[in-house]
Parts: C-alpha cells; structure tokens; sequence
C-alpha cells in the first residue's frame, strides 16, 4: 500500500532529498564561487550575499553551496566505486571457499588492520594532495570492508536451505550468488554503506582542513573551515556555515540507514 | 536405475560420515531411508546430488546413473559440476524437509517457480506461467492464482511443501529424492503429501529419507536403516517394526506402537480420504 510504503521509506527518502539538495544547490548559487573582489571583503550578511563575504571579497553562500557539490561528489563517486569493487569480490569469496580460503582470509584481515589515514599517509606521500589521492585512499581502504561484510554474509546465506534447494534445483553459481544471495545481503551493505558515506564526508574535510585538500581551484567544505579560521577573530561566522552543511549531510547518511524493512 | 555403491563420506576432520553404503532404486519404486538423527541420512542425499558441504568430501564410492537401456550408465559423482547441474531438478529432484525455509523469501511463489521453469526447462514466459498454475493445480492448491502471487510467508507449511511438489511435479524429475517431507506437517497435510508422492511413483523412483513410520509403510518396498554412517538393517517396513535387529530398530519400532493410531492406516490412505 503507498501510505505504508511512505512511512517505511520516509526517513531514507528525507534523507536522500536532502543529501540531493546539498549536493545540487550549487546550480543557484547567486555569484561565481570563485569571484575575487577585494573591495567588498568580509562584509558582514546583507541583502546582496547573504552569508557576507570572505577574506577575498568571495560570497560565502555561493562557496558553501559549491563545497557540497565536492564533498558530496566526491563521497558518492567513492561509495559506487566501493560497492562496485566490494559486493562481488565479497560474494565470491564468500561462495567459493576452497582450501586456500584462509589466505585470502588473512590478508583481508591484515589490510583491514590499516586505518584510512594509513593509507592516506601512503598515497599522498606519494602522489601529493588532490582527487586521485583522495578518491583511491576511501576507495581502497573500505571497499576491502565492505568486501569482508558482503563475504561473511554471504557464507551465512550459503548455509541456508533456500541456497541449498536452489543448488539441488541446478541454480548455476552466478545465479546463486547474485540473483538469491545478492538481494539479501543488500540490507546489511546499504546500512554499512551509508555510515561509511558518513565517515568519509568528516573524513574529506578534515583533510582539506589540515590542508590535505582536493586542490587550490576546488572549493570544499574543509577549505572554507580552514579559511574562515584565519579571520575568525574579525568573522567568526564563517568558520559556522560549512559545518553546519557537514552536520547535515552526516547526520542524513546516519539516518539513511534506519527505516524498517522486510 | 540409479545405483549407490560403497559410498564413503568424509568429514572436516576426516572422520567417517557415511560408510560403504550401497542402494538401488528403480522407477517405480520407493526406497525408505531411516535412523537417528545425525546417522547420516541428509548426508546420503546430499552426497548423491554433490551438495555436500564444503568441508565434506566424497572419499570412495560411486553414484552410477542408467538412464536409458541404449544408453552407458552415467557417473554423477564424477560428471563435471555444470553437467550435474543441467540433470539437477529434470533428472534428479528434491524434497525438501523444511519448505518454510526452502524458499527465497524476498520473491513471490509465482516468480519462484516461473524461473525455475523458464531456466530450467527452456520455456518463455508464458508457457512457464501456464505450467505454474497447472502443477499447483494438481497438488491440490486450488486458488493457484493466490498462491502464485503470495511470498513465502504468507502460506502455510503444509501449502509450501504442496509448493515444492508441485515445483518437482513441473521438472519431471526420474528419481526424488525425499528429506523427512511429512517431518514439519499436521496430519492432513501429511496425507495429501504421502498421495501425491504414491502417485509420482509411477513415474518415478522414490528415495525417502524419514522418522515417519506410516509414510513408508504405505510408500515403500524396501526401507534401509542407517547409524552411524552405517547400513545395520533392512528389510520391508513391516518386517522393521515387527522382527527389529537393531537396538535402535527396535527402540523405533516401540515407540511407534506406543504412538500407534489405529484410525490412521494403510486402507484410509488407498482409499482416498484424509
């Protein structure tokens, strides 16, 4: 029925409608993010930019909404990618378990063993800050998380009698995994999914506050933090606005994860 | 004919699950397989159809099929797993125990068996469709519109085990294998399930693994008891209950006296009426 459907889905569904609108508000942005104009710096909220201006004569809401469009591209770009590499590595893994199973087993668990700032320490020490660094740390760090979900998942369901009926039926091992298992292990990934999604917005800006950031030319929500703590003597409130667009997102991917289902 | 001989199952740890089994079991005929729990009966079937856990491994023995008299006997033990998957469910079928579980609970019954078919039997859609409600039709669920509609949860036991038949019925298999199908039922249920296997018998050979006395008195000619891995008996189910041998058989064999209801025979069963 659709009023049920509402109410199961409608914390996901908010959820998702906000996240969209962080994402894509950047398309009403009322001045070029990047507009430097000295004579109006750090003017205070007024009728023409509505959060005031930086320290370079830059509209501050324009920024705002521009930074969401990174951040946010960036986590979402990262997560396919994740789920791409993770879910069918996982139910691989978790299907075929053969006497070497316990290799790749510890392997798992050594790299799992390794923070994201490990790894992030490793590429940008290597690569230097900016996307590609950025994008390849979450990629490589959760995906081998999420792998070992979908795996430890997947030898559950395998153990299963509809698994077992569906095999003594003739049901190839493709069909298995990915038309019986997939489905419902796809809960359990989505709730682990939007937690890390969550992680990973704190996480990407608080490179860019430390000045780990995607770059000079892209404007990031840690960016704005990490300049409007230069002047936050003069504009305390700048420092205010991307964080509270950081507190929003997050708190949408935490709640993402919460409705009821089947 | 599909012929056991001298199987050996082994364990994880390489202890012995299933010891030199040999059975025979022809179109037409039914085979009873019964013992303790954990004597290895469900190991049997699933060794025969090479679903054996992972841990478990087949150790001696083979699995011959003789499908057709001009054609050589098959090893499907030893046949590739993708040549056993294309007989799997056409040539040999499955009952199993708990059909509450034996669904995937996330996709409708209609779904369920339509697939099953499509794939399996190289139908379309439709044709596949048709074949659905027709063998739920003949398994006695009357609303098969309903039910084909329904996800798992919503029936009953007694109707998604009538489900499992029906999806056998629709493959057609030569040999079932049976796992305890009366184990989770009422009585009613129990008759209608024991009819529909007795009709199949015609046009197929029957392995019924089972604790349920009465289902293989009225099903089968020859009923083979296993402990510990071992054959140790076997005989008629008559002869079992009323000359036992082994002390499990005769612990069997008391308690279905004790528990014995007389209303509920072999005659009610021949004729019809549940």
């Amino acid at each position: 029925m659709p009023e049920e459907r509402w109410l199961r889905y409608g914390r996901t569904g908010t959820a998702c409608l906000t996240l969209l609108l962080c994402a894509l508000s950047f398309l009403w942005a009322p001045h070029d993010p990047h507009l430097v104009d000295l004579s109006v710096r750090l003017q205070a909220p007024g009728p023409e930019y509505w959060l005031g201006t930086d320290a370079m004569g830059r509209d501050v809401l324009s920024r705002v909404l521009h930074g969401g469009k990174t951040t946010l591209g960036i986590v979402l770009f990262s997560g396919a990618l994740i789920v791409l590499i993770g879910t069918p590595l996982g139910l691989c893994l978790g299907y075929w378990q053969g006497r070497f199973g316990w290799i790749f087993e510890s392997l798992l668990n050594a790299c799992t063993a390794f923070p994201p700032i490990a790894y992030m320490l490793v590429f940008m020490g290597a690569w230097g800050s900016g996307l590609l660094p950025i994008v390849t740390v979450l990629v490589l760090s959760s995906s081998l998380r999420l792998l070992k979900l979908v795996k430890i998942r997947t030898e559950q369901e395998k153990a299963k009698a509809y698994v077992q009926c569906a095999a003594a039926c003739g049901a190839s091992r493709m069909r298995i995994m990915f038309w019986h298992i997939e489905p419902n292990v796809r809960k359990d990934s989505f709730i682990f999914l939007s937690l890390l999604c969550a992680d990973m917005v704190l996480l990407i800006t608080s490179f860019s506050f430390i000045g780990l950031g995607p770059g000079e030319r892209i404007i990031d929500w840690g960016g704005i933090i990490l300049e409007g703590s230069e002047v936050s003597m003069l504009r305390p409130d700048l420092m205010f606005y991307p964080i509270v667009l950081v507190l929003i997102s997050t708190l949408a991917f935490n709640v993402m994860g919460d409705d009821e289902r089947r | 004919m599909l012929e056991i001989e001298n199987m050996c199952v082994n364990g994880k740890d390489g202890e012995p699950l299933l010891k030199e089994i040999t059975l025979r079991l022809t179109k037409g005929q039914a085979v009873g397989v019964t013992g303790r729990s954990g004597a290895g009966k469900s190991t049997l079937l699933k060794a025969i159809m090479g679903n054996l856990d992972s841990q478990c491994r087949m150790s001696g023995g083979k699995v011959v099929l003789h499908l057709r008299e001009d054609q050589p006997p098959l090893r499907y033990d030893t046949m590739s797993a993708k040549r056993r998957r294309s007989m799997a469910g056409t040539t040999v079928g499955f009952i199993p125990q708990n059909a509450m579980r034996a669904f995937d609970f996330r996709l409708r019954i209609g779904t369920q068996l339509e697939e099953t078919f499509r794939v399996k039997l190289a139908m379309d859609k439709t044709t596949a469709e048709r074949l659905a409600e027709a063998v739920l039709l003949k398994v006695g669920l009357t609303d098969a519109r309903r039910v084909l509609r329904s996800f798992p949860e919503e029936l009953s036991g007694g109707m998604l085990q009538r489900v499992a038949i029906a999806m056998l019925l629709g493959l057609d298999p030569v040999y079932v294998l049976a796992d305890e199908p009366t184990a989770s039922l009422d009585r009613d249920n129990r008759a209608h399930v024991l009819r529909l296997l007795k009709e199949r018998l015609d046009r197929s050979g029957i392995l019924l693994v089972s604790h349920d006395a009465e289902a293989m008195r009225a099903l089968c000619s020859f009923v083979i008891v296993l402990h510990d891995g071992e054959k140790v008996e076997q005989g008629t189910m008559a002869q079992l209950l009323h000359q036992p041998s082994h002390r499990w058989t005769r612990s069997f064999a008391e308690r279905w006296r004790a528990n014995h209801d007389p209303s509920w025979s072999l005659e009610s069963l021949r004729k019809g009426d549940s």
